[in-house]
């Protein structure tokens, strides 16, 4: 049991809120994905052949999360040189509007790199944006909701996304990791030449409670996630029962379960409480909207009893 | 909402132009044309002259510190006398330098891409490095070359020549020496060590040595128009043939100056047959004349014997402000030698301030060769010490010496009766100075001759067009003598011969004596003066020839 004096209770609210809305767990299971990232910007940096990877998964597995972990983890940079200042963006995170086009994601990425008053149209595709990606020296370029792109368009439409990949992969060298819905996977696939230079593939499927292994994965992560909660006493997320609760209020969507885990450390952190209990739970569950799977509030059993 | 910083913010290099610099980061960060980068970051033309915004909005985009931008803006210098710009650290006189032409080395360029400072400076006409003449228009076009809104500064924006294939011309080497002396400051390894220049000028600061050139450029440019008005100020910047032919004059000036630069205004003022009055009123000589001040209003000098001080010893400066005709001035420590009439005139004037109306009085004067003729005012302007100096060896030799009484010997009697202390004093300048030689016969005393050598003669001529003598003047013809010439030198000119000995004797004057092969041959070998001029005269011909 967690000493109640360990420091938490009794603190500003502002600071466990802040903890509570950057909730993030390293998941194991994902370390392959990593692992390949830094091969893919390693390769660019030694002038290897460059390669790209996707990165798939329903909605809320936490995909964007992972990247986004990534990419602040590599955040760009200011380096002091003897003949001036350089700014570097080793790993560029650009999450894609819906229903665009090539030139669409390219102001996008334009957006991210030098902001609103980013150069727009053929001429930031065709020229603004591979010099704006050498110069900054980026290594590694992820397209988050990829399935965007050109996503009402015909064939030849999806055949000039591919071709825009290709581009930046063969002609700028810059690995580019295409993440979003299983279509990407798809877009790739009917793609010959951008199939050939996307070997790695990864797929984060949501935890089936069903599964064994993920159910000991679902249950180690919110053992983990119990962890980093600021309150001074565990909430016992990964015992069985409330593990379970979890699961089925999230249907073991990462996107759900944050967001659950989320509402009821504020409700707790508002009673200056010692821990998470399930009747925070179940004021969560009451005022969101659980997974399409869960027809009613698990928690409710939970916290009567 | 502050604009985004760029990915790369080199450092401005030393002695690097500002629009060279904004085109460099336009590069650097991957647009193609200076619009570009201002849509995204906000930054707009950057010249010399660009407002605080404009800075203020690179500092943001780049996030330089201040200091390493500052040498881009050449602001105006508080406090300055007349309009002085701060160029990279350095004050440089607004009117040295051009904004209206864009030069530069195809060399340098191809080397580093750099547009430096330096071409901006209207006397920078050469490379200081690579030697040749800088280009300022386009070798396809002709069109004068200038900076748009592209950042490839290689092209012409008219015909799209490549500037870098321009072809390339040595330079003179004086206007290589004048670029090396200006652009020195603004590169890292001065080329200054090897210019052949007046070390006082070299060590002006850079915006000093700018304006020295300018001004001898400028009266260059006056003699060279003369009758000039004075509209040569202002001007648009001339076009790099011009200017590089300005530049080479202006450098070969300073080599030879300052003889060179009498000799040129010389040849360029005084060749049209000016009167000395009129020509000291000219504008070329009025702007040697002015003092040329720095940034504090201090005057410039830059030679231990300044153009001011040898001008006016040439033209009189205080002698040009009599009107013609008038009696010399003492001014205190000065006395004036010129004469500002014809000898008749003055024989006349001396007559009546004498009371005596001998006009033949001045014949004698004409003939020792001591009165000379000249049709203007201004003469040799000698410090009173000298005068008094001279006056008193003079009297010296006179008084100590038997004088044996000659028609020729009157002439000394008269001169020292006379006042004049021009008169008697210039025989003894001419020989102290080398001008004249006196011979004498040891059978027959008293007789020596004045014997003016060749290179005496050509000296005496190069003053004689100073103080417009008409004997020695390569434009009046020497044969015949026309009567003036005749009138000033007459038949002979002597001295006593223990005069000679006298001053043989103090190593003051160097005489050369001929003994004639027989006796009675003294009398043939007796040249006059006349006969010398027609000696000197022949020999001149033939070595002309």
């Amino acid at each position: 049991m967690t000493d109640p004096t360990s420091g938490w209770t009794g603190r500003d609210i502002s600071d466990r809120r802040k903890i509570i809305n950057r909730l993030f767990i390293d998941r194991p299971n994902l370390d392959p994905i990593i692992e390949t990232m830094d091969l893919l910007r390693e390769d660019h940096r030694e002038g290897k052949e460059t390669t790209c990877m996707t990165v798939i998964g329903e909605a809320g597995v936490g995909k964007s999360a992972l990247l986004k972990q990534y990419a602040w983890d590599y955040c760009p940079y200011e380096e002091k040189t003897e003949q001036g200042i350089v700014r570097r963006h080793p790993v560029l995170y650009v999450q894609l509007e819906p229903d665009t086009t090539v030139i669409g994601a390219a102001e996008t990425i334009l957006k991210v790199l030098m902001g609103d008053r980013a150069p727009t149209g053929s001429i930031a595709k065709a020229t603004i944006l591979p010099a704006q990606l050498k110069i900054r020296k980026v290594e590694l370029l992820i397209l988050d909701e990829f399935q965007h792109v050109g996503e009402r368009g015909a064939t030849k439409t999806r055949n000039k996304t591919a071709d825009w990949i290709k581009s930046i992969a063969k002609k700028l060298d810059i690995p580019v990791v295409m993440a979003g819905i299983p279509v990407v996977q798809q877009l790739v696939e009917d793609n010959d030449q951008l199939l050939s230079i996307t070997p790695h593939a990864f797929v984060i499927p949501s935890y089936d409670f069903d599964n064994p292994d993920h159910r000991e994965g679902f249950r180690g992560l919110l053992k983990e996630l119990d962890k980093v909660l600021p309150f001074d006493q565990s909430a016992k997320l990964h015992e069985p029962d409330r593990a379970l609760a979890l699961h089925a209020a999230s249907g073991g969507n990462l996107r759900y379960l944050r967001h659950i885990i989320a509402r009821a450390a504020r409700h707790a952190a508002a009673e200056d409480a010692y821990c998470i209990t399930d009747d925070h739970f179940h004021r969560a569950c009451d005022e969101l909207s659980l997974h399409p799977t869960c027809p009613s509030n698990p928690f409710a059993s939970l916290a009567s009893g | 909402m502050s604009p985004p910083r760029l990915a790369e913010a080199p450092f401005p290099l030393l002695g690097e132009h500002p629009a060279g610099y904004h085109r460099r980061l336009a590069v650097a960060n991957g647009f193609s044309t200076l619009r570009q980068m201002r849509l995204v970051h906000g930054i707009g033309s950057l010249s010399p002259r660009s407002g605080e915004e404009a800075w203020s909005l690179l500092q943001a985009a780049t996030d330089l510190p201040s200091v390493r931008l500052r040498p881009l803006s050449w602001p105006a210098i508080d406090g300055a006398i007349g309009t002085w710009l701060d160029v990279c650290g350095k004050a440089i006189r607004l009117r040295d330098l051009d904004f209206a032409n864009l030069r530069h080395c195809p060399l340098c360029l191809a080397e580093d891409g750099i547009l430096r400072v330096e071409w901006s400076l209207r006397m920078v006409t050469s490379c200081p490095v690579h030697a040749i003449g800088l280009v300022d228009g386009c070798s396809g076009c002709g069109r004068p070359l200038a900076l748009d809104h592209r950042t490839d500064i290689h092209a012409c924006r008219t015909c799209g020549t490549d500037m870098l294939k321009s072809p390339t011309h040595q330079a003179d080497p004086n206007s290589v020496s004048v670029s090396r002396l200006l652009a020195e400051p603004f590169r890292p390894s001065g080329a200054a060590s090897d210019v052949d220049l007046p070390q006082a000028l070299i060590e002006l600061p850079v915006g000093d040595r700018a304006a020295v050139l300018a001004r001898l450029a400028h009266i260059r440019q006056i003699s060279a128009d003369a009758p000039a008005s004075a509209s040569v100020v202002g001007r648009r910047p001339p076009r790099i043939p011009d200017a590089a032919i300005e530049a080479a004059a202006v450098g070969k000036l300073l080599r030879d100056w300052p003889h060179s630069f009498l000799l040129m205004l010389m040849d360029t003022v005084l060749g049209s047959g000016h009167s000395m009055h009129r020509t000291a009123q000219a504008p070329a000589i009025r702007l040697v004349l002015q003092p040329l001040r720095s940034i504090d209003g201090a005057e410039i000098r830059f030679l231990a014997d300044p153009a001011r001080d040898l001008l006016s010893g040439a033209f009189g400066i205080e002698a040009r402000q009599r009107a013609p005709g008038s009696k010399p001035i003492d001014t205190g420590d000065r006395t004036h030698y010129g004469l500002p009439v014809s000898p008749i005139s003055h024989a006349a004037a001396m007559t009546r301030l004498e009371g005596r109306p001998d006009v033949a009085l001045a014949k004698w004067w004409i003939r020792a060769g001591l009165l000379t003729e000249h049709a203007a005012a201004d003469g040799v302007v000698l410090s009173r010490e000298q005068v008094g100096e001279l006056s008193m060896r003079l009297e010296e030799i006179a008084s100590s010496n038997p004088v044996q009484p000659s028609v020729d010997a009157r002439w000394i009697d008269r001169s020292l009766t006379a006042g004049r202390e021009y008169r008697k004093d210039r025989l003894l300048l001419d020989l102290f100075e080398g001008r004249a030689t006196c011979w004498r016969n040891d059978e027959r005393p008293g007789l020596a001759g004045l014997l003016f050598d060749r290179s005496a003669l050509l000296a005496r001529r190069a003053e004689a067009r100073i103080e417009n003598w008409i004997v020695g003047d390569h434009r009046v013809a020497l044969s015949p003598f026309n009567s003036a010439a005749t009138l000033a030198w007459g038949p002979g000119c002597t001295l006593q011969l223990n005069e000679c000995d006298e001053l043989a004797a103090r190593g003051d004057v160097e005489c050369t004596f001929y003994d004639p092969p027989t006796p009675g041959a003294w009398r043939q070998k007796r040249w006059s003066v006349a006969g010398l001029a027609r000696h000197a005269r022949r020999k001149l011909r033939s070595d002309e020839h």
